[in-house]
């Protein structure tokens, strides 16, 4: 069942992907191979792929259960907003609470957390800035840039 | 006489002092980074691209750096397997078979020991070889042009494709899948940008760099997170790591046919360490194991994957160094660095950059070299680094990640592209679809449209350009051959079982 749902929606993308290349406009052509033929030629390929995959499907894999799989999406988006609020406080707070969040997520108690947060942030600030002489944002809240 | 005066060069770039150092912690952290779970070369070369970077290091010396890593990685990998029988990756899964047994009887030392011996040999003899094959080889390719390029990359990805998973077709996707990805950006005329959508962050196509990490590495922390702690006992007393005289004699014909098969295999594309170790294994088992002792902790089960999966690792260069058409995810990666550094991997590269070339091979001897002097003093040392609790090591992991990152193009956009990446590469991960393919693609990509784009333009847009050459048929030989290998090795896996039954019946 992962197989056939995976394989349409590959298959989705193969088709969305070759009519993103029909809507390509073309600059000046000097022969050879079009900017579009080698997308299109791919997006087939992927196509007749993915319809070999809905066909013939692999054993199921072992799913975790849907509450670890919305901690990986968790996870994930953190990074994202980790990078943007690096802009705004800096640093040092934010990976603070980027690394104190991810230990908890892999099962640290609060205060183990709080303190593998705190240690990895000032081991690495001093590793890139001091060591390999790599600026890091200060935080515009700090008045850094 | 001139390969030895090449050497000499080599070995003067390596011994500098900076490169030296560099081999060193290459070495040191691929060692540590190499043992936590799940964490291999892969991953830690790609973890360490942007460090490499921002430093500003020389071609050579971050080549050096990261052959380093590499090699070391692969041996924090086998400490890992023999200690906790948690083997990093896939090619370490076969020393754990009789290293973990040898480690419970009390016997960690003697496995770690001859692990790191059998290694050193094997690294040693492979590099031998490389000297030897890699001139020939790119002196064979120094002719290739546009069509049999095209034709040789098709057989790179056909290889990798159907060699590191277990279904073709879901390597073939991923192959593509890559393809697809290395398309955004401008096309090889330089006159359209494709899939941009408007994003200026993608107007020079997706950094592979950021694909990487996410790929490999955040994937792999979203892995580990879903999975559930590995129960068993740390051995952090691992004794005395030495080996008797009579152990290693009677370890030594092992290594070396081991180290030669892992060299020919490792030096095809796709095939890599994990089957070089596993052919190794098999074979020593089906030569020797009268007694019955492989996988009861025979010290010869720990030597045979061990030789074998270091010469492979050498062996994977030559495809890359001597084609540019890298073998396995790790030398992909590595092309792809040196790609960014301006040396174009390829038959011109031993004329054009011999300090490169030359300080790589040179500095592979003292790599293994310090590998032994540093591990069979350290390694209880090191085996302590398994006692730090996940919840210590995999935010580091990811934490490094993001830092790199974000330290190549102080731009928060990368990291969205890192972090949707690493949900992509999760589900393939589950899904069993293969990522290095994906990875090997996306570098390549883009010269395989440029050079298919020229073979039609030499041609004035007849296909058959294809296939008009005896090297292109050849190729094309190869890639139908290596398509179709898993089918003949199923089936002939499928006969031999039948034949059992029909016996015993």
């Amino acid at each position: 069942m992962s197989d056939r749902i995976a394989g349409s929606v590959i298959l989705l993308f193969s088709i969305w992907y070759g009519f993103e290349a029909s809507r390509l406009e073309l600059g000046f052509l000097s022969g050879g191979l079009t900017p579009r033929q080698w997308p299109y030629a791919l997006a087939v390929a992927m196509a007749i792929l993915a319809v070999i995959i809905i066909v013939r499907v692999d054993p199921e894999p072992n799913w975790p259960p849907l509450s670890k799989i919305l901690d990986i999406f968790a996870v994930a988006a953190s990074f994202v907003i980790y990078a943007y609020f690096l802009v705004i406080v800096g640093f040092l707070v934010a990976t603070t609470i980027e690394t104190a969040f991810l230990s908890q997520r892999f099962g640290a108690k609060p205060l183990q957390a709080v303190i593998v947060g705190i240690g990895a942030s000032l081991l690495l600030y001093v590793i890139f800035v001091f060591g390999l002489g790599i600026p890091l944002p200060l935080g515009r809240i700090f008045g850094g840039r | 006489m001139e390969v030895l005066e090449q050497l000499q060069l080599g070995f003067s770039i390596a011994l500098q002092p900076q490169n030296l150092a560099l081999a060193f912690v290459g070495v040191f952290l691929g060692t540590i980074i190499g043992m936590l779970p799940g964490v291999g070369p892969v991953n830690t070369i790609a973890i360490l691209i942007p460090i490499t970077f921002v430093l500003n290091l020389s071609p050579a010396s971050s080549i050096i750096m990261f052959a380093g890593i590499y090699y070391g990685s692969q041996y924090g990998n086998s400490i890992s397997s023999i200690l906790l029988n948690v083997p990093g990756t896939s090619s370490a899964v076969v020393t754990a078979l009789d290293g973990y047994p040898m480690s419970q009887q009390g016997r960690a030392g003697p496995a770690l020991a001859i692990s790191a011996i059998a290694s050193f040999i094997g690294g040693t003899l492979s590099i031998f070889f490389l000297i030897f094959f890699a001139p020939i080889l790119s002196q064979w390719a120094i002719d290739f042009g546009p069509a049999e390029y095209v034709v040789l990359m098709l057989f790179g990805f056909a290889s990798i494709a159907s060699l590191t998973g277990n279904n073709v077709f879901k390597g073939l996707i991923a192959a593509v899948f890559g393809l697809i990805l290395a398309t955004v950006g401008l096309d090889p005329q330089g006159t359209t940008w494709r899939f941009t959508f408007g994003f200026m962050n993608l107007l020079d196509g997706l950094d592979f760099v950021v694909i990487a990490i996410g790929f490999f590495a955040i994937s792999e922390v979203l892995h580990m997170l879903t999975e559930k702690d590995e129960e068993g006992q740390v051995q952090t007393s691992v004794g005395r790591v030495f080996v008797t005289m009579e152990e290693f004699l009677g370890s030594f014909w092992t290594i070396i046919r081991s180290s030669i098969s892992g060299f020919v295999i490792g030096s095809l594309p796709g095939a890599g360490t994990t089957i070089a170790s596993f052919v190794a294994y098999t074979t020593e088992k089906q030569l020797l194991d009268k007694d019955g002792t492989f996988g009861k902790g025979d010290i010869r089960g720990v030597a045979a994957p061990e030789s074998s999966n270091n010469s492979a690792s050498i062996g994977a260069f030559i495809p890359m160094l001597t084609l540019g058409v890298p073998g396995s995810g790790t030398t992909a990666v590595m092309l792809a660095a040196l790609m960014s550094l301006n040396v174009t991997p390829g038959p011109l590269l031993i004329q054009n950059e011999p300090e490169v070339f030359w300080g790589l091979v040179a500095s592979m001897y003292i790599g293994n070299l310090i590998l032994l002097l540093l591990n069979l003093p350290l390694v209880g040392l090191f085996a302590r680094v398994l006692l730090v609790p996940k919840w210590v090591l995999m935010p580091a992991v990811g934490l490094l990640s993001v830092v790199g990152v974000y330290a190549v193009n102080n731009n928060p956009f990368d990291l969205f592209l890192m972090a949707l990446f690493g949900l992509i590469g999760y589900f393939m991960r589950k899904l069993d679809f293969p990522l290095a393919p994906v990875i090997l693609a996306l570098i390549l990509g883009w010269l395989l449209e440029d050079n298919l784009r020229k073979a039609l333009i030499y041609s004035d847009g007849d296909w058959t350009t294809l296939f008009a050459s005896p090297i292109t048929l050849v190729l094309w030989g190869l890639t139908a051959l290596s398509l179709f290998a898993p089918v003949i090795i199923n089936r002939f896996r499928g006969k031999t079982e039948l034949h059992l039954e029909g016996e015993s019946g």
